[in-house]
């Protein structure tokens, strides 16, 4: 249990009477690449917010570093040791880049300047322009700067791809890698884009409606979920009963495609039972699984 | 500490373009003033009347809105906070320190530019100049600051109810109110605050 | 060391890795007593997680295929070439038999599928199949 770098239990919100989070459960391991995914509206931004103490919940718990986000009061140690990336990527519009870096380096005492001056580099952030004239994706790059540089151990960051191009994202997974790798720094992060996810994160959790759908090892769930594709020498009369692991079977004449999410070799044995089948097995990717999921809910 | 510098570095960017209007506003009206300069009773009384308006301008821009940082629960915006305030409060840095710094920093511009009006004001206005000792001005400026801080804290506590530019609406109403009440119901001389505020006192 | 990894094939990173490493020794690009990047370096290479690169190389290391020594790093391992000569053998047999398919007027794709039809209905396969 103290393993967990971030807990939340139970956990209830609700803006205006609208639910946003409905009984959301997440257990972040120390040292993992934490993929958080969802729809638009689906809660991973309140949940981000509670989790950095924005946002009060209405019921429920959830704790960073083994301390309550409601605990004003430890709250500030707990926060010097997070870097964070809003989903907004609003800076103060007054200051240029050198002057937030300046800004916000005076809170941080374990800051890195040599990882400073690399991403200073790598993102190519022009020093004296004020925050408003850069674009989206300098916005960004500039949060991802501040949040990485100053020796977090968790880093929380909200869509940190957002308005960058692939060139500069592939760097950025590169420089959270080497953070992972080298620190054993805690990456949890949230994202409409399952390739970065599927590339770098280890474990994932899926929400959707304001409660946890999937969560788990990435690897593991690519081991549990099959797609099986089945081609028989005849249409059957009706339709087959599967036995308990296929989540979504499409059948079109004499082939029957399953999304199979457990009890695999018992689905296997009663689809090779079929009247002349032959019987193949694929492995199932993050979109698919994630769609899967997203679409029966 | 450095992270205090950093506010106070944080609270002066932030004010800079109010100080800047605030400071022509004065110094625009001083100006009027000591061109029409004579020592009669008609010059100096527009001067206060209008200055009167500036305090309490001072008193409203300058207000500290660090405690709308906050707001979260109070304020009526739905998903609680806006823009760069997410990272502000993300940052290892107290609540208090924040509003405490924001509020100090719009009470030290007050302090500075009411300071230098009035000095300006002894020096080139003469009707302000002959008509009053040198004591008697001194008084005079502390009683306006102290009347101007105390819209201030209205204004300030208006911005934890209200968003930016209902602040300054609200606070306005808020303060006229009280100079119109002030008018219907004369309060006693020692909280008789726009009667300090307001024309010379011969 | 020269790896491509798919990661959206749906096949976990682990094994992608361990299967390329093994490719690599088979090729003879990896040899017996080489030693295999360090585990940080594979992971910024290849911008994948290194909890991913642990796993693969505990697998490989649980399999026989390299060894972890302490302080120094992972090396292929010597009794690889035990396997190897397996391998030779099974080499032999395919190339006679592609010959023979090739003669029967086969193109490649054919030649594949009928490769991989009588792997899934062969012996039973522990591995995720390689989507075709």
């Amino acid at each position: 249990m103290n393993d967990f770098v971030i807990e939340a239990n139970e956990l209830y919100k609700s803006y205006k009477g609208r639910p946003a989070l409905s009984g959301f459960d997440l257990q972040v391991r120390a040292g993992s690449v934490f993929g958080f995914l969802g729809r638009n509206g689906a809660g991973k931004t309140t949940t981000i917010k509670l989790l950095m103490g924005l946002l009060k919940p209405d019921s429920g718990m959830a704790r960073v570093f083994g301390s309550p986000v409601t605990d004003a009061r430890q709250s500030i140690g707990v926060r010097r040791r997070i870097g964070f990336v809003t989903e907004d990527k609003e800076l103060y519009p007054y200051m240029t880049v050198e002057q937030m870096i300046r800004f916000t380096r005076a809170f941080f005492p374990r800051w890195r300047d040599d990882l400073e001056k690399r991403y200073l580099r790598m993102f190519e952030l022009p020093l004296r322009k004020k925050v408003p004239a850069l674009s989206k994706g300098m916005r960004s790059k500039l949060m991802l700067l501040l949040a990485m540089s100053h020796g977090a151990e968790l880093l929380i960051l909200d869509e940190p791809g957002d308005g960058i191009d692939p060139a500069a994202q592939e760097d950025i997974l590169r420089e959270l890698v080497a953070l992972a790798a080298s620190e054993g720094t805690t990456i949890f992060f949230s994202s409409h884009q399952l390739s970065e996810v599927e590339q770098i994160a280890d474990h994932i959790c899926i929400i959707d409606a304001g409660r946890a759908i999937v969560a788990g090892s990435l690897d593991d769930l690519k081991c549990q979920y099959q797609r099986l594709h089945v081609i028989l020498d005849r249409e059957l009369p009706a339709p087959v009963q599967w036995v308990e692991g296929a989540e979504h079977v499409h059948q079109d004449g004499r082939t029957i495609s399953i999304l199979a999410s457990r009890n695999i070799d018992n689905l296997l044995e009663q689809a090779r039972s079929l009247p002349g089948a032959s019987v193949e097995q694929f492995p199932v990717n993050l979109k698919e699984i994630f769609l899967e999921h997203v679409r029966t809910n | 500490m450095r992270t205090n510098s950093m506010l106070w570095f944080k609270g002066w960017l932030e004010t800079r373009p109010r100080v800047a209007i605030l400071s022509c506003l004065v110094a625009f009206v001083l100006a009027r003033a000591w061109m029409k300069g004579t020592d009669s009773l008609p010059a100096s009384a527009p001067l206060n009347g209008v200055l009167s308006i500036i305090w309490v301008g001072f008193a409203v821009m300058l207000a500290g809105d660090g405690i709308r940082t906050q707001s979260g629960s109070i304020s009526q915006t739905s998903k609680g906070l806006v823009g760069s305030t997410h990272f502000t409060l993300s940052l290892p840095v107290s609540r208090f320190m924040l509003v405490a710094t924001r509020t100090a920093v719009g009470l030290g511009q007050m302090l500075v530019l009411m300071t230098i009006a009035f000095c300006a004001a002894w020096v080139f206005v003469p009707a302000f100049h002959a008509r009053t000792t040198l004591a008697e001005a001194v008084e005079y400026g502390a009683a306006t600051f102290a009347c101007t801080l105390s819209f201030y804290f209205i204004s300030t506590i208006a911005s934890v109810f209200l968003d930016y530019t209902w602040q300054i609406f609200g606070s306005l109403i808020a303060i006229f109110s009280l100079r119109w009440l002030a008018g219907v119901a004369p309060p006693p001389r020692a909280v008789d605050f726009f009667g300090c505020s307001e024309t010379d006192r011969h | 060391m020269i790896l491509r990894l798919n990661h959206a094939s749906g096949i976990p990173l682990y094994l992608q890795l361990m299967e390329q490493i093994k490719h690599a020794i088979e090729t003879g690009a990896l040899r017996p007593g080489d030693q295999l990047p360090a585990i940080r370096k594979l992971a910024e290479d290849l911008v994948m997680n290194p909890n991913t690169v642990v796993r693969a190389y505990r697998e490989l290391e649980h399999e026989g295929v390299i060894e972890v020594k302490h302080g120094s790093g992972a090396f292929v391992s010597d009794a690889v070439a035990g396997r190897m000569k397996v391998i030779g053998k099974g080499q032999a047999v395919m190339q006679s038999a592609m010959e023979r398919l090739l003669s029967f007027g086969l193109t490649e794709p054919e030649i594949r599928r009928l490769f991989e039809n009588e792997l899934a209905s062969s012996a039973v396969e522990t591995l995720p199949r390689r989507q075709k």
